[in-house]
């Protein structure tokens, strides 16, 4: 049963993402749907930022897939053991689900207002919580325990606008959005497996499947002259989305199947989209700037500002990620206190910032002199 | 009231209602903004460019609408006739995944055009995954004096019912509001049934789904042209329509919906006796004809209304309510107990009769024209 629920989504996930890809290049190009160039970074082609629009539909099929196999051919217990908060949490779930999909689409073709775009967000975020399934325990995070449910319920959904509005800012560098969301959703997975959420984890299984080719198409193209495609805002939404769910249903799970705390080892997965918009956004606040416009001030931007090429960025920024992952993981497991590893990290974090300036100014100096 | 009514009939409809009073407009600009257009051809009725992406919103409306009813039911721990949650979830998320499929299809063949090969082998994909869930049609329930039927040929019946009602209402789609006024009788008179029977899920997505038909439907037949009001459902809106209504019919035909009467398979069927009929006529014709059956004429029930010189929006309500009077009828029958067999043939006796009247005012129209 165990091989089932990994294979069957995984496979199928692979096998319709590279079959669509393709396609929503073809109708984007036919159709004009490349976005408009002034929205983008100079001396970048015109890629189709239309990829995210398949990553809903494939998930459906795939995990609808799985579980029909499943709930045919294997136990009907399938559903977790407590039935019903699991069915309302899944059913909520793909509402906001598909609402983040609606809204992106429109996004990606459209633009869609700052307002509306909030609006809309905290609406398929509290849908979370309306489940039933909220923050309500931060296991002596930063010395906070119990959460009663009218802090817990505003936190749940300030978390998931949090994450969703944290991942498109990684699509500026190909590949970095699906290879950071890889990692991401293996590691959940296999909490998941862990935990014994069977569900989660054919959803992280299925996720981790179909970003595949979007990362292959992202790193290869460059050099065999595929055109690329980007996930745009649809794939940083559902992604985003996805994720807090994926999250939010493990802090249940904390001190029963999983050790006290999984909630930091989740963020040791979104360590860097986390930690990153927030310095970007305390940056443009104290420049007296828009924190709403785009800049050339995010992790990837600095990094290429140093000098690197956008190869070795993503790659160092995968390292990073993965390094944050094994660190969290470490600490979590051997009851670290969560505070500290907190800390820790932003620590770890701060110097890697520190690093990167260096390496900024060096080369702008280099550039200065000649 | 009843708050089962409340939750299974009105919440769904004006839920799904008003997300397709909200997104409708919304694709409406996106098409014109991003030239998303059919243009006209030889074929169609129409002059002017029209977005034909309206489909696209059926599928996440009704996702969301019922994924949200569902959730606040079992939330409130209403009960749900004679089914445990397991046969609910496998039902529901293969209705989902299908549509889905269809719907990718769909929006490509609506933006850049898919052969009907294509199209057609993704169709049967989807009508399988009915019978590997297992559901399919176990009784016919008297027609063709047939009752229990093998296996083997439940299944072979279910995937040509599914693939013959997505194709009709597909085919059926050429008149504006047509289409989705024969699904809005169909689906009224299914989730009517279902309501009887206490099948709730059943309702939600019968109701659901009008609650969207009802926006896109105004839009559909009152949106002004010029100013860049109207829609179209296109391939995507009609192959999940007619996906959507071939699941509830071998719902209703399977082992799980024992729940339902006999006689009630034949009034559902009857629901889709318009553009089932048409098909069969339409293809004899193109076979007599010696032309390929799956290339598109201009010889469908509309088409020939159309020649009788009548104006577009008569066409539509000639044929709804012949929909509906057909269904009627079938009640009617069904009451009076008649056989039903007998009540097939009653129904293609109505049929033939208003084919051969078109046929008579298509003559005379031609000879005033000629005169």
């Amino acid at each position: 049963m165990l091989y089932i629920s990994v294979i069957v989504p995984f496979v199928l996930a692979i096998v319709l993402a590279t079959y669509i890809i393709p396609r929503i290049l073809v109708v984007s190009v036919k159709k004009d749907l490349v976005i408009p160039s002034e929205t983008k970074d100079k001396g970048r082609l015109r890629v189709p930022r239309l990829g995210g629009v398949s990553l809903f539909p494939i998930l459906v099929i795939s995990v609808g897939a799985t579980i029909v196999v499943l709930l045919t051919f294997f136990a009907p217990s399938f559903l977790s053991t407590e039935d019903q908060t699991a069915f309302v949490q899944y059913m909520f779930g793909l509402a906001g689900l598909t609402t983040m999909y609606l809204l992106g689409v429109m996004d990606d073709l459209l633009g869609v207002s700052l307002t509306s775009k909030f609006l809309i967000q905290i609406l398929s975020a509290s849908l979370i919580p309306m489940s039933g399934i909220w923050l309500d325990d931060l296991h002596g995070l930063l010395g906070i325990f119990e959460l009663p449910a009218w802090i817990g319920m505003p936190l749940t959904v300030l978390m998931v606008l949090y994450i969703t509005n944290a991942i498109p800012m990684l699509d500026d560098v190909d590949g970095l959005a699906s290879g950071l969301a890889m990692i991401a959703f293996t590691f959940l997975g296999w909490l998941a497996y862990q935990g014994g959420e069977p569900l989660l984890m054919t959803v992280c299984v299925a996720m981790t499947g179909m970003l595949m080719p979007f990362f292959f198409r992202n790193v290869v193209s460059g050099r065999v002259g595929w055109r690329n495609i980007y996930l745009g805002d649809t794939g940083g939404l559902t992604i985003g989305y996805l994720l807090s769910f994926v999250v939010i249903g493990f802090s249940r799970l904390g001190g029963v199947t999983l050790p006290d705390g999984v909630i930091m080892a989740c963020f040791g997965t979104l360590v860097i989209p986390l930690l990153d918009v927030l310095r970007v956004a305390v940056t443009r606040i104290i420049n007296h700037r828009n924190i709403f416009l785009r800049d050339n001030n995010h992790i990837h931007h600095r990094l290429i500002q140093g000098g690197m090429r956008p190869m070795m960025v993503l790659f160092t920024i995968l390292l990073i990620s993965f390094f944050f992952v094994a660190f969290n993981l470490i600490g979590v497991w051997s009851g670290w206190n969560l505070s500290l590893l907190l800390v820790g990290d932003v620590i770890v974090w701060l110097f890697i910032q520190v690093v990167i300036s260096y390496f900024k100014n060096k080369n702008r100096d280099k550039i200065s002199n000649g | 009231m009843d708050e089962v009514i409340v939750y299974s009939v009105y919440l769904p409809f004006l839920l799904s209602a008003l997300l397709g009073m909200l997104f409708i407009p919304r694709v409406l600009i996106l098409s014109h903004r991003k030239r998303l257009f059919d243009m006209p051809d030889e074929r169609k009725t129409h002059d002017f460019p029209v977005p034909r992406l309206g489909g696209i919103t059926f599928l996440p409306i009704l996702l969301m609408c019922v994924c949200l009813v569902m959730g606040i039911w079992v939330n409130k721990g209403l009960p749900f006739q004679s089914l445990t949650l397991d046969t609910l979830v496998i039902r529901f998320v293969l209705l989902f995944v299908g549509m889905m499929m269809l719907y990718l299809v769909g929006v490509v063949d609506d933006l850049i055009g898919v052969t009907y090969q294509a199209k057609f082998m993704v169709q049967i994909a989807c009508a399988l995954l009915f019978p590997l869930s297992g559901l399919w049609i176990h009784d016919l329930s008297g027609l063709f004096w047939f009752n229990e039927i093998p296996d083997w040929a439940g299944i072979l019946l279910t995937i040509f019912l599914v693939v013959y009602v997505t194709n009709a209402i597909n085919l059926i789609d050429g008149v504006d509001g047509l289409a989705a006024g024969i699904c809005f009788v169909a689906l009224l008179t299914l989730g009517l049934a279902a309501g009887a029977k206490s099948q709730h899920l059943f309702m939600i997505v019968a109701f659901g789904m009008l609650g969207i038909l009802l926006p896109f439907w105004s839009y559909n037949v009152f949106g002004n042209i010029e100013r860049g009001h109207k829609i179209f459902m296109g391939d995507t809106g009609s192959l999940t329509l007619g996906y959507l209504v071939s699941f509830l019919l071998i719902y209703m035909a399977s082992n799980s919906g024992f729940s339902f009467p006999r006689e009630m398979l034949i009034i559902g069927l009857s629901t889709m006796a318009i553009p089932m009929f048409d098909i069969v006529r339409v293809v004899m014709a193109r076979i007599r004809n010696r032309r390929n059956p799956f290339l598109p004429d201009k010889n469908h029930i509309h088409h020939k209304l159309l020649r009788t010189g009548i104006g577009s929006r008569w066409v539509m309500l000639i044929l709804v309510l012949l929909s509906l009077c057909i269904v009627l009828v079938t009640k009617w029958c069904v009451d009076a107990r008649i056989d039903t067999t007998w009540i097939f043939f009653i129904d293609l006796g109505v049929w033939l009769v208003f084919d051969y009247t078109v046929n008579y005012f298509i003559h005379r129209n031609h000879r005033l024209r000629y005169e």
